[in-house]
C-alpha cells in the first residue's frame, strides 16, 4: 500500500525534518541581504544571497529589535537561526534571531548606523545635556582600578579641590564583559547618589574603546540620574559614549577638571567676599555714625545752657520789638497833638477879637450877650475888644 | 553615608549671604556686628577647609565580578 499525505501534511513533515536536524535547526548562514522589507507588524523580510543562490529569510519584530546590525540591502552578513517552510506559499525561510557583519569596514558602518539609530531616538539631543554642579560633594568615578587613570583623577581632585569624596568603582573597561562590567558599575554608583559621574577609560586602540561604543552602555549613560562627564582615551577619540554624556571631556584628567572648582580661584572668590565683608560693615558702621552725629545735635539743641541762650535771645528780640512799636506809638500820638492844636488854635476867641470882632457881656453878672433882646435901654455892659475893655450903656434900640 | 555638617558649599553660601544682607541696608548695630562676626568666622572656616582639605576615596569593587 502507498501511503499519501496532503500538502500540508508533508510540508509538516518536512518541517519536523528541519527542526529536528541538528545542522539546519541551528545554522549561520553567509550572505548579502536583498529586498528588504519591513512589515507593518514590525517583521522585516529580506533574502540573503550568495551568487546565485538565493534564500528567503524573515526576522520577527522582538528579535529584529534586538538586532546589533541594521538588515539593509547590500550588506554582507551572518545571519543565524533555523530553516522552516512556510505552509502558504510552500517557500522556504531562513527565520533569523541573530545577525553579525561580515566583512572589511562593516564595524564602522554597524557604529554609524548604531549612531544613527541612537541619534534619531534622541539619546544624543543637545536639549538632554545637564549642567555640572558647581561645587560637587562626591564625586562618582566608574573606571578600572588597574593602570593609572584612577590615579590620575585622584591627583587631579587633591590639587583643585580636595573637599570631595570620591565613590570609585571598579571596572573593566575592555574585552567582552567590559559592557556589562561599566553598565553594572554605573548603576551602583546610581544607588549611592553622588552629584556627578565621571565615566574615565586610559587611551587604546579603537577595539580597546569598544565597549564605550555599546548600546546597553550608551544607554546607562543616558539613564543617569545626576550629570555625567566621559573622560575617554586621548583628545582624537570620539566614542557613542561621548555622545550620550552631559559632557565629554577628552581625557580622565580633563573630565576630572571639568567637575570640580579649582582651589586657587576658591580662595580668590573667598578673598573677595571676604572684603565685601569688610567694606560691608564699615559702610553700617559709619552710617551708624552719621546718624549718632545727628542725634548728638539734637541733644545739644535741648541742653539747658543752651536754651537759656535762646530764651535771652528771644526776650532781647522781645524788648526791642516793644521798644519800637512804643516809638512808633509815640510819634503818633505827636502828630495827632499837633493837629489838635491847629484845631485849637482857630477857635480861640482872642484869635477872633483880632479880626476885629467884640464880646458883649452883662455888667451885672458877666453873662455874654448874643441876643440883643436881652439888653434893654440904659442896661449897662462890658465890651471886650482885641486889646483892652470899656464899658458903656445901650442907648437905642436898633430892629 | 556620611552626611556634611560642614561643607564648603554650605558655608561659602552662608557667607555671601550674610555680606549681601549687610549690603542691603542698615542693621541695628548689635545684629550688623554679630553678622561681621559671623562671616569672619565663616571666611576663616571656608579658608581651614580650602587649605586643609584632603581627599577622600572610597574604593568599591564591581557589582558585577561579585558571583
Amino acid at each position: 500500500m502507498v501511503r499519501s499525505y496532503t500538502v500540508a501534511e508533508a510540508l509538516e513533515y518536512l518541517n519536523d525534518v528541519l527542526k529536528r536536524d541538528w545542522v539546519l535547526r541551528d545554522i549561520w548562514i553567509e550572505g548579502e541581504i536583498g529586498g528588504a522589507k519591513c512589515s507593518a507588524a514590525g517583521h522585516c523580510y529580506f533574502s540573503l544571497r550568495h551568487g546565485d543562490a538565493l534564500i528567503e529569510a524573515v526576522c520577527w519584530a522582538p528579535q529584529l529589535a534586538r538586532l546589533a546590525v541594521p538588515l539593509r540591502d547590500g550588506l554582507a552578513i551572518l545571519a543565524h537561526g533555523y530553516l522552516s517552510i512556510y505552509a502558504k506559499g510552500g517557500k522556504l525561510n531562513l527565520i533569523v534571531d541573530d545577525v553579525r557583519p561580515r566583512g572589511p569596514g562593516t564595524a564602522a558602518a554597524l557604529l554609524e548606523a548604531l549612531r544613527l539609530r541612537l541619534h534619531a531616538e534622541g539619546l544624543f539631543d543637545p536639549s538632554r545635556k545637564r549642567p555640572l554642579p558647581a561645587m560637587p560633594r562626591r564625586i562618582g568615578v566608574v573606571t578600572s582600578h588597574q593602570g593609572a587613570v584612577l590615579h590620575d583623577i585622584v591627583a587631579v581632585l587633591q590639587r583643585r579641590f580636595p573637599l570631595v569624596e570620591l565613590l570609585a568603582v571598579d571596572c573593566a573597561v575592555q574585552g567582552a564583559g567590559a559592557p556589562l562590567a561599566i553598565v553594572a558599575a554605573l548603576r551602583h554608583l546610581y544607588d549611592l547618589s553622588p552629584d556627578v559621574i565621571i565615566l574615565a577609560r586610559g587611551g587604546g586602540s579603537a577595539d580597546d574603546l569598544a565597549a564605550f561604543n555599546d548600546e546597553i552602555v550608551v544607554r546607562a549613560i543616558r539613564a543617569s540620574p545626576v550629570p555625567l562627564v566621559t573622560g575617554i582615551g586621548h583628545e582624537v577619540d570620539h566614542t557613542l559614549a561621548d555622545l550620550a554624556a552631559d559632557v565629554r571631556a577628552a581625557t580622565p584628567t580633563a573630565a576630572a577638571e571639568r567637575v570640580t572648582p579649582d582651589r586657587d580661584a576658591l580662595r580668590d572668590g573667598l578673598d573677595a567676599w571676604r572684603r565685601r565683608l569688610d567694606e560691608a560693615v564699615d559702610e553700617q558702621l559709619a552710617a551708624h555714625a552719621t546718624r549718632l552725629t545727628l542725634l548728638h545735635e539734637q541733644v545739644c539743641r535741648h541742653a539747658p545752657a543752651e536754651r537759656l541762650r535762646r530764651a535771652d535771645d528771644a526776650l532781647r528780640d522781645a524788648v526791642g520789638r516793644l521798644g519800637r512799636r512804643l516809638d512808633a506809638q509815640i510819634q503818633l500820638m505827636q502828630a495827632h497833638l499837633g493837629a489838635a492844636d491847629a484845631r485849637l488854635g482857630a477857635l480861640d476867641p482872642l484869635a477872633v477879637l483880632q479880626r476885629g470882632y467884640a464880646v458883649v457881656q452883662r455888667a451885672d453878672d458877666g453873662t455874654i450877650v448874643s441876643d440883643a433882646t436881652s439888653l434893654p435901654i440904659d442896661a449897662p455892659i462890658v465890651i471886650t475888644l482885641a486889646r483892652g475893655r470899656r464899658t458903656a450903656r445901650i442907648t437905642e434900640e436898633l430892629p | 553615608m556620611t552626611s556634611e555638617p560642614e561643607s564648603y558649599e554650605v558655608l561659602y553660601a552662608r557667607l555671601q549671604e550674610i555680606v549681601r544682607h549687610l549690603e542691603a541696608g542698615e542693621l541695628p548695630l548689635a545684629d550688623a556686628m554679630a553678622r561681621y562676626e559671623e562671616g569672619i568666622a565663616l571666611s576663616r572656616r571656608c579658608r581651614s577647609l580650602l587649605d586643609e582639605a584632603a581627599l577622600r576615596v572610597t574604593r568599591i569593587a564591581n557589582p558585577a565580578a561579585v558571583e
